[in-house]
């Protein structure tokens, strides 16, 4: 089964076994869960995090179950952590996940095709899906007038080209 | 030394041409410009600008909450890509977060 990268532990914290991990997601019970995460996309290894504090950014502090000092921890450091995509939570009718968009076909409305979607990017202002080209990359906005829809079936994200002033 | 308030807010004159252009124009009208130091103004709220980092225009909304700031801080010119929160949704059809 497919796994989704949920976050990373960056490094050891205090002397008990802590670990501090940056995490992408929206939502931290997914990493909190009873039955733990992966330490790889592919093998069963397993570890059960408990959440302790916040720190700066998209950092939390965590305890590792079975890690209680600082040398055992800071061998973690780097850790890579994934759960199952069958473990997050369906969608609603009408939305997707923006991880879903990555490698989708970009087409205008009438069929042409624009290139194929790298991923979402956000630089501050808004989110923009990224596209690669036939020559280079490009960006178009994520958002309408110059988004049409996202045809999950067929892996189609339909968007107005737009034009340049 | 700040900005003299007499002189009011920069604006490169070619990009003003190009917003009463776009004005007049279509929906998805993207304004190109090279002035990153160009201050954004109340009137520019809801146009798109494509903003040059050095090697491509990035598209930039603008908002309320963008106004008195540069179009050259929403286009960063060094590259660092960040890890898209797994579990972020969007809405199919205006890809307003859900």
């Amino acid at each position: 089964m497919k796994r989704v990268l949920i976050g990373r532990i960056t490094t050891a914290h205090g002397v008990r076994g802590d670990v501090k991990v940056q995490y992408f997601l929206e939502d931290l019970d997914l990493m909190f869960g009873d039955a733990g995460v992966y330490t790889s996309d592919t093998k069963p290894d397993r570890i059960l995090l408990t959440y302790k504090n916040d720190l700066k950014g998209d950092v939390v502090v965590c305890s590792v179950k079975g890690v209680t000092d600082r040398n055992v921890a800071e061998r973690l450091r780097g850790t890579q952590l994934y759960v199952d995509e069958a473990d997050l939570p369906q969608p609603d009718e009408g939305t997707v996940y923006l991880r879903e968009l990555e490698g989708m076909e970009a087409v205008t409305p009438d069929g042409k095709a624009l290139g194929r979607v790298l991923g979402v990017r956000n630089f501050g202002a808004s989110d923009l899906l990224e596209i690669k080209g036939k020559k280079e990359n490009y960006f178009i906005p994520f958002c309408e007038p110059f988004l049409v829809e996202i045809d999950k079936e067929n892996r189609k994200v339909v968007l107005n080209e737009p034009d340049i002033v | 030394m700040a900005r003299s308030t007499w002189k009011g807010p920069f604006v490169h004159p070619s990009l003003l041409k190009k917003v009463d252009k776009a004005r007049a124009g279509g929906k998805n009208v993207i304004i190109q410009t090279y002035s990153r130091a160009s201050v954004i103004l109340p009137h520019f709220v809801g146009l798109t600008f494509g903003v040059y980092n050095g090697h491509k225009f990035i598209p930039v909304i603008v908002t309320d909450n963008m106004i008195g700031h540069r179009l050259g801080e929403f286009a960063p010119t060094r590259t660092f890509i960040a890890h898209t929160a797994a579990d972020k949704k969007a809405e199919a059809t205006s890809g307003k977060a859900a």
